[in-house]
């Protein structure tokens, strides 16, 4: 998005909103350890806790950005870790699909992003959640969450 | 199309996106697409393709869906006015979506729902049959 991005997320005063998906076994858990830990995140970020990231329907996903989320984050636990053996590999085709379908409706797909957060990743998740928030501040507003607020 | 807000014209994208998810025939390749690319059937850049294509295909669709339940009848020219589809691939999805049973002409040259359209949604969580019809169109060329 460019420099225009830059300026249309900063000049405001800006906070985004972030929905995130944590599954409940190791993403959730590392969100917790940052708590627990006292580590300090932007609080743009509301966590959804679901059973597993295999669990997030790709119509979850859109239905946030369509109700005005300016970012949305999926986090799963690390390739091989899932404690329902795949449902993070799935998710991770889903995500794929997302991002294509973002694009496709003229979106721009670095609102999305999935990762793996393990739940001895406290540190990990914070720093993640610092990072998404600054590239959401970035790309500025979502088109759909203007016309939430007008 | 230049009339329709930026933001409006997100939002009913965005909407038709949603309710693509919802169809059994996007469902039914994003769940099989791992397990098509590890048996080897089909390589990851050839899916890709594939749901490209079917979802632009299946987000028009539902756009043309609602702009003929809201202002319909309409002809092709006046749909892709609307909706800002081009129209070529208006026309093609009219034909699809009147072989399917899901759009009638109505008069001379326009087109209206053939029925509710929510039953015609849980139709589409159902049945894939849009798609072998638009594939039938597009492999063999059913219109010649």
């Amino acid at each position: 998005m460019g420099s225009s991005g830059e300026e249309k997320g900063r000049g405001d005063g800006f906070e985004p909103l972030i929905v995130a998906f944590c599954c409940n076994w190791c993403s959730y858990a590392g969100a917790d350890l940052a708590g627990t830990s006292r580590i300090e995140y932007p609080p743009n970020v509301r966590i959804i806790r679901v059973m597993c990231s295999g669990r997030v329907d790709p119509i979850f996903i859109l239905e946030a950005f369509r109700l005005g989320a300016d970012g949305v984050l999926l986090t799963g636990c690390h390739p091989g870790d899932c404690h329902y053996i795949d449902g993070n590999l799935k998710a991770e085709m889903r995500a794929r699909y997302v991002k294509m379908c973002l694009e496709e409706v003229g979106l721009e797909p670095e609102r999305f992003r999935l990762e793996w957060i393990s739940a001895s990743e406290g540190v990990r998740f914070a720093q993640l959640i610092k990072e998404f928030t600054e590239t959401i501040k970035r790309l500025g507003p979502s088109p759909l969450r203007r016309g939430r607020n007008e | 199309m230049g009339e329709m807000p930026e933001r409006e014209e997100l939002g009913e994208k965005l909407q038709a996106a949603i309710d693509a998810f919802k169809d059994e025939r996007i469902r039914w390749f994003i769940g099989k697409s791992r397990a098509l690319i590890d048996a080897g059937l089909i390589s990851l850049e050839k899916m890709d393709e594939l749901v490209r294509l079917l979802m632009r295909d299946e987000i028009e669709r539902h756009r043309i869906l609602r702009e003929l339940e809201k202002n319909g009848p309409l002809t092709v020219d006046e749909l892709a006015e609307k909706t800002g589809i081009d129209k070529d691939r208006v026309e093609e999805h009219v034909k699809v979506m009147c072989i399917v049973g899901e759009v009638v002409r109505s008069g001379e040259d326009a087109y209206a729902v053939a029925g509710p359209v929510d039953e015609m949604m849980e139709e589409r969580r159902r049945c894939p049959c849009e798609t072998v019809v638009a594939l039938l169109h597009r492999l063999i060329g059913l219109w010649g």
